[in-house]
């Protein structure tokens, strides 16, 4: 069975091309295992940079030839922290920042686009709410708020950027989560289950009216402990957006998307505190309503410090 | 009489100094703006096609603001380059804001944006 991890594992890594993803799409990008639950009084800190980049068209599942945008990027930085109010009660705060967000052109006498700044927030609050030990089974029901705290009108010499490279989403947004862990009798294995919906609330400003679709996210996660200090994970996500709205609530035919992501991830702890991840994001299925860009692939690396403020005994 | 005639003419020439626009005053005369017309090169264009918009205004130290409510747009001044994918198809909207020191003028336009598949 390990072996076939592995297998998959290596496979996928380096398996550069062969689906996309949904790029420059508002809002702040997803990481690999946001569920985490922490422990009475412990918090964790974790630091995460994630590059994007995507230069095709598809129409539906199949690339089409658009003389548009040639390529679009970001580099985004997040900073995440997880803290322990209770043994079951844990409160996680997000805060992202585009150090770019970028459209450059194709079309004869267009200039790049780029937007950079802070990103949404969010706050989420998670409850333990079964854990059967013999079973070496966990539930963890959570439900959050993404706030658009960042920029969302960025000019630039006096000309508004296309949203598409505006930093924030512009929308509050509200989500319910559960995250399901299963442990087994050999503890190096681990698998989870992590689904997700999100309420867009409607944009409705002076100049503009728009509501995101809502979004469904499921992921199927598996790790391994290849050696102490090395993890081994691999997540197979499902993200899927339904179509947006614009002003007279027309529907925007062009919007929304199912794409099936596989995320090869692997962790070095350092020590027992300090814990270093590396992800790649390689889709292997996409759907996209219309004709929409799709994401060439995302590599993403976390830096995480855990503390806990319980008083030790002397 | 030489006196009353000498006197009226102080007066005169006085009150025509005094009355010299000053330097304030004529730039609140010229900050005043009138946007003549806003102009697009297509009216309607298929999605990721591009038109250019044009406003011509009148004013001193003009600075020219774009935004729109779908679609990209690029370049700046009072010429811009406007195009929107197959996302923005419909009746979008631009507004062109002309401004200086201390006014500023509005207007819009619309552009039609139609389907990529279906263009005639």
């Amino acid at each position: 069975m390990i072996r076939i991890f592995l297998l998959s594992f290596a496979a996928l890594l380096f398996f550069e091309n062969s689906g996309y993803a949904q790029c420059c799409s508002a809002g702040n990008p997803f990481f690999y295992g946001e569920q985490a639950n922490m422990a009475h009084k412990e918090l964790q800190v974790i630091a995460g940079y994630k590059y994007s980049t995507s230069d095709t068209y598809y129409n539906g599942s199949g690339p089409i030839s658009i003389d548009f945008i040639d390529k679009a990027y970001f580099n985004y930085l997040n900073l995440q922290l997880i803290y322990g109010i209770t043994s079951r009660l844990s409160v996680q705060t997000d805060l992202g920042y585009f150090i770019n967000k970028t459209e450059d052109y194709s079309k004869e006498g267009w200039t790049q686009s780029r937007g950079f700044g802070l990103g949404d927030a969010a706050l989420t609050v998670k409850y333990l709410a079964y854990k059967n030990f013999s079973k070496k089974f966990s539930i963890v029901p959570s439900i959050g708020i993404k706030l658009p705290i960042g920029v969302f009108d960025q000019e630039v010499d006096n000309v508004k950027l296309p949203i598409t490279v505006q930093p924030s989403s512009g929308s509050y947004k509200y989500l319910l989560n559960v995250y399901m862990n299963k442990g087994f009798n050999n503890p190096k294995w681990n698998l989870g289950f992590f689904g997700s919906f999100e309420y867009a609330q409607l944009i409705d400003s002076e100049n503009f009216y728009y509501k995101y679709g809502n979004s469904y996210l499921f992921s199927i996660i598996g790790s391994y402990l290849l050696k102490e200090k090395f993890n081994l994970g691999l997540e197979v996500r499902s993200d899927n957006r339904g179509k947006s709205q614009r002003e007279d609530d027309k529907i925007v035919e062009s919007s929304g998307y199912n794409i099936v992501y596989t995320i090869p991830h692997i962790s070095y702890s350092f020590t027992k505190k300090w814990l270093l991840s590396l992800n790649a994001e390689v889709p292997v299925y996409r759907y996209y309503n219309g004709i929409q860009m799709g994401n060439k692939f995302s590599v993403s690396a976390q830096l995480s410090y855990r503390m806990d403020f319980i008083k030790k005994l002397p | 009489m030489k006196k009353f005639n000498f006197s009226l003419l102080l007066i005169i020439v006085l009150l025509a100094f005094a009355c010299e626009k000053g330097p304030d005053e004529i730039i609140e005369n010229t900050d005043y703006i009138t946007i003549d017309s806003l102009t697009a090169t297509f009216y309607t264009v298929k999605a990721w096609d591009t038109t250019t918009i044009t406003c011509y205004a009148r004013g001193e130290n003009l600075v020219y603001g774009w935004e729109c409510d779908h679609g990209n747009f690029n370049g700046s001044g009072n010429q811009i380059k406007y195009a929107a994918g197959q996302c923005c198809i419909g009746l979008n909207t631009i507004t062109c804001t002309v401004s200086n020191d201390s006014s500023q003028v509005s207007r819009d336009i619309q552009i039609e944006v139609t389907t990529y598949f279906d263009w005639k």
